[in-house]
C-alpha cells in the first residue's frame, strides 16, 4: 500500500479539523475532548490527540491526512506525526497576535519538512484581519529560511476548492522536487 | 463557569481519592486525575514524573481509545490498559464527569487489581464530585 | 470622477483605520482639480517604436518598471466610465462599483502620482489584493506573446508563489509554478517539460514577471536546458484525476 501521509499543524482554532473535513473522503476519526480553556480559544471542543482523514487514489495508495493537536502540551504528537510526514500543511489564524511570528515559531517545530521544501502555509481568518498579508508572512519565511521558497496563500479551511489548491501545490512542490519530470498533467 | 481542575474542592476531593488508592495498593507509583484535555485535578504522590506530559498524554491516549471504539462499534471505552516491562498504566474514565484518572502501577500488582482499586477511585469520585455534592460547600473557591 | 475625490457627507463619529475611512471634507471641487493636476497622464506604450499598447497591455507596461518604488499612485481611467485606483505602496487597489474585471477593456487614460509618501486618502470600502488585478491583467495583456519587457536571453526562475486562492486559476498553473520553483526555464523549456502549449507556459511567464514573482537568470553560453523525459503519472496528476480538475 503507498501511503502519502499529509500533516496538518498550526495553532488551535486555525481550521486543521475543518480543513481536513473539507479534504476528506471518509467521515473524519478525530479526538475531540471538552476545551477548559475557553478564555484562551473560545471552542467547545479541541483536538486532543488526531485529527484524521483520508483521500482514495486507488485499490493501494492513500493519501492520509493528519492533523496534529495545536497546543504545545500535545508535542508529543507532533514528533510523532512528523517523522511519517511526507509534508505538511502549516494553517495559522491571521487575528492571532502577532500571526507571523506566531507562523516562524511554529514551523521551527517541523523544521526537517520546512528545509525541504515540503511545507505551504495557509492564512486563516483574514475576512477578520486583513493584515498581515501574505507577502508579510513570505517576507519572514525568507528571513527564516534563506533559499526556501513556501506558498503562503488566503484560506477558507470550510472551503474544499481552496483546500484543493493548497493540497495540490503542495505535492506539486513535492513532485517536482523528486522527479522534475513526474509533475505530469 | 470554573473549569473542575481548578475548584478547590474538586481538588481535595481528588486527592484523597488518590490518597485511598495508595494505601490500597503500595504498588501505586503514580496516579493523576485530568480533564478531557489533559489538564491535572490532582496527583500522588509527589511528582517524580513529568505531570503536565503525563496528563497530555492519558488525554491523547484516551481520546485515541475511543475513536477506535466508536470505530469498531464496540460501545463505550471501559478502560485503557498500557502494559510495559516494568509496569502497567490503566485509564478510565470518571463516570460523569469530564475526567479521566490514570495510575501507574509497578509489576508487584496484577492487573485484576490494578483494575478494582481504580474502579473503586473512580465509582467514588464520581459519586464525590456530583454537583449536588460540590454546590454551596462552604469555603469553596478556585484554585488559581 | 474617481470615488476619492467625490464629496460627500463626513460620517460623523467614525475613527480612521488603515485605508478605510471617508474623510471626502477635505476635498473640495476645487481641491479634485487642484489633485488631479499632481498626477502625470502616462501615453500608451509602444513596442519597437510603432505597435501602441492597448487594453491591460497599456496597464501591464505602466506598472512593470514600477517594481521596487514603492510610493506611487495610479489611476486608471475605463472608457465605461469607472477608475481603477492602485495604491503601488501598500499593494492594494479598489474599483469603485467595478464588478467583474473584463478581459479586453478600453482604457482611457493612465495617471501616475509619484512621491514620497504618496498614500490615497482613506477611502470608503476595503481594498482588494493588488495580486489579484496584476494575476487578471497579467494574463490577458499578452495573451500569446512575450510580454513586451521581456528578453530572449534569460530564463526565468520563481522567486515567490501567488496567492493561487485568491484568484481563478488552473491545475496547469500549480504545477507549471512548481516546475519554475525547481529551476530556471525559458518559455519554451516551460512548455515541453510541462506538456502545455508553448502560448499557455509564456501566458504564465508574463503574468509571475507582472506580479514580480520570477526572477531572470541569464542563459550562459552552452549551458543545458532543464531536464525532461518522459513523465510518470506522479501524485499529482493521480490527485488531480481524483478529483477530476
Amino acid at each position: 500500500m503507498a501511503e502519502h501521509v499529509i500533516l496538518f499543524a498550526g495553532p488551535m482554532g486555525a481550521g486543521k479539523t475543518t480543513a481536513i473535513r473539507s479534504l476528506s473522503e471518509i467521515e473524519m476519526v478525530n479526538t475531540e475532548a471538552s476545551n477548559t480553556e475557553r478564555h484562551i480559544v473560545d471552542k467547545e471542543t479541541t483536538t486532543v490527540a488526531l485529527d484524521y482523514g483520508e483521500i482514495t487514489l486507488g485499490d493501494d495508495e492513500k493519501v492520509r491526512l493528519y492533523g496534529v493537536p495545536g497546543q504545545r502540551r500535545f508535542d508529543f504528537m507532533w514528533s510523532i506525526l512528523k517523522e511519517r510526514a511526507k509534508g505538511m500543511i502549516l494553517l495559522i489564524n491571521n487575528d492571532a497576535p502577532d500571526a507571523v511570528a506566531l507562523a516562524i515559531d511554529y514551523l521551527a517545530s517541523f523544521r526537517e519538512l520546512v528545509e525541504s521544501g515540503s511545507a505551504v502555509v495557509g492564512i486563516s481568518r483574514r475576512d477578520l484581519a486583513r493584515t498581515p498579508s501574505p507577502d508579510d508572512y513570505a517576507d519572514a519565511l525568507s528571513a527564516a529560511y534563506p533559499g526556501s521558497l513556501i506558498p503562503v496563500f488566503t484560506v477558507d479551511p470550510r472551503n474544499a476548492g481552496q483546500m484543493t489548491t493548497v493540497l495540490l501545490t503542495l505535492v506539486a512542490t513535492l513532485d517536482s522536487r523528486v522527479q522534475p519530470e513526474a509533475v505530469q498533467s | 463557569m470554573t473549569a473542575i481542575h481548578r475548584e478547590l474542592r474538586a481538588i481535595e476531593i481528588g486527592e484523597a481519592a488518590l490518597a485511598e488508592m495508595r494505601e490500597l495498593a503500595p504498588s501505586l507509583v503514580f496516579a493523576m486525575i485530568v480533564t478531557d484535555d489533559g489538564f491535572e485535578l490532582a496527583h500522588a504522590p509527589q511528582k517524580t514524573i513529568d505531570g503536565g506530559r503525563f496528563g497530555s498524554m492519558t488525554s491523547s491516549v484516551q481520546a485515541l481509545s475511543e475513536a477506535v471504539s466508536r470505530e469498531l462499534r464496540i460501545g463505550a471505552s471501559s478502560y485503557v490498559v498500557i502494559a510495559a516491562e516494568n509496569g502497567h498504566v490503566l485509564q478510565q474514565r470518571v463516570p460523569g464527569q469530564s475526567l479521566i484518572l490514570a495510575a501507574l502501577f509497578d509489576n508487584h500488582e496484577t492487573l485484576g487489581k490494578a483494575l478494582s482499586i481504580s474502579r473503586r477511585c473512580v465509582e467514588k469520585l464520581s459519586a464525590e464530585l456530583a454537583p449536588h455534592n460540590l454546590q454551596g460547600f462552604p469555603g469553596s473557591t478556585t484554585h488559581p | 470622477m474617481v470615488l476619492i475625490l467625490e464629496t460627500k457627507p463626513l460620517i460623523p463619529g467614525l475613527i480612521p483605520t488603515s485605508g478605510c475611512l471617508i474623510t471626502s471634507i477635505d476635498f473640495t471641487p476645487e481641491d479634485v482639480s487642484a489633485l488631479l493636476e499632481r498626477f502625470t497622464a502616462v501615453p500608451a506604450a509602444t513596442r519597437f517604436g510603432g505597435i501602441p499598447a492597448t487594453g491591460w497591455a497599456r496597464l501591464a507596461m505602466v506598472l512593470h518598471p514600477l517594481h521596487g518604488s514603492t510610493d506611487c499612485l495610479v489611476l486608471v481611467d475605463l472608457a465605461e466610465g469607472s477608475t481603477i485606483v492602485i495604491d503601488w505602496g501598500r499593494k492594494d487597489y479598489w474599483w469603485p462599483g467595478g464588478g467583474v474585471i473584463p478581459i479586453d477593456p478600453t482604457i482611457s487614460n493612465v495617471r501616475i502620482f509619484r512621491g514620497q509618501g504618496a498614500r490615497l486618502p482613506y477611502m470608503l470600502e476595503e481594498p482588494d489584493d493588488l495580486s489579484t488585478l496584476l494575476w487578471h491583467v497579467g494574463l490577458h495583456a499578452f495573451p500569446t506573446t512575450p510580454a513586451w519587457w521581456l528578453t530572449d536571453d534569460v530564463r526565468y526562475q520563481l522567486s515567490r508563489w501567488p496567492d493561487f486562492t485568491a484568484f481563478a486559476h488552473s491545475p496547469d498553473h500549480v504545477r507549471l509554478t512548481a516546475l519554475l520553483g525547481q529551476a530556471p526555464h525559458t518559455a519554451t523549456e516551460l512548455a515541453r517539460a510541462g506538456g502545455v502549449q508553448e502560448s499557455h507556459a509564456q501566458q504564465l511567464i508574463n503574468t509571475l514577471s507582472l506580479m514580480g514573482l520570477v526572477r531572470e537568470v541569464p542563459i550562459e553560453d552552452g549551458a543545458p536546458a532543464p531536464q525532461t523525459t518522459e513523465r510518470p503519472r506522479g501524485l499529482f496528476g493521480r490527485l488531480r484525476a481524483r478529483w477530476g480538475l
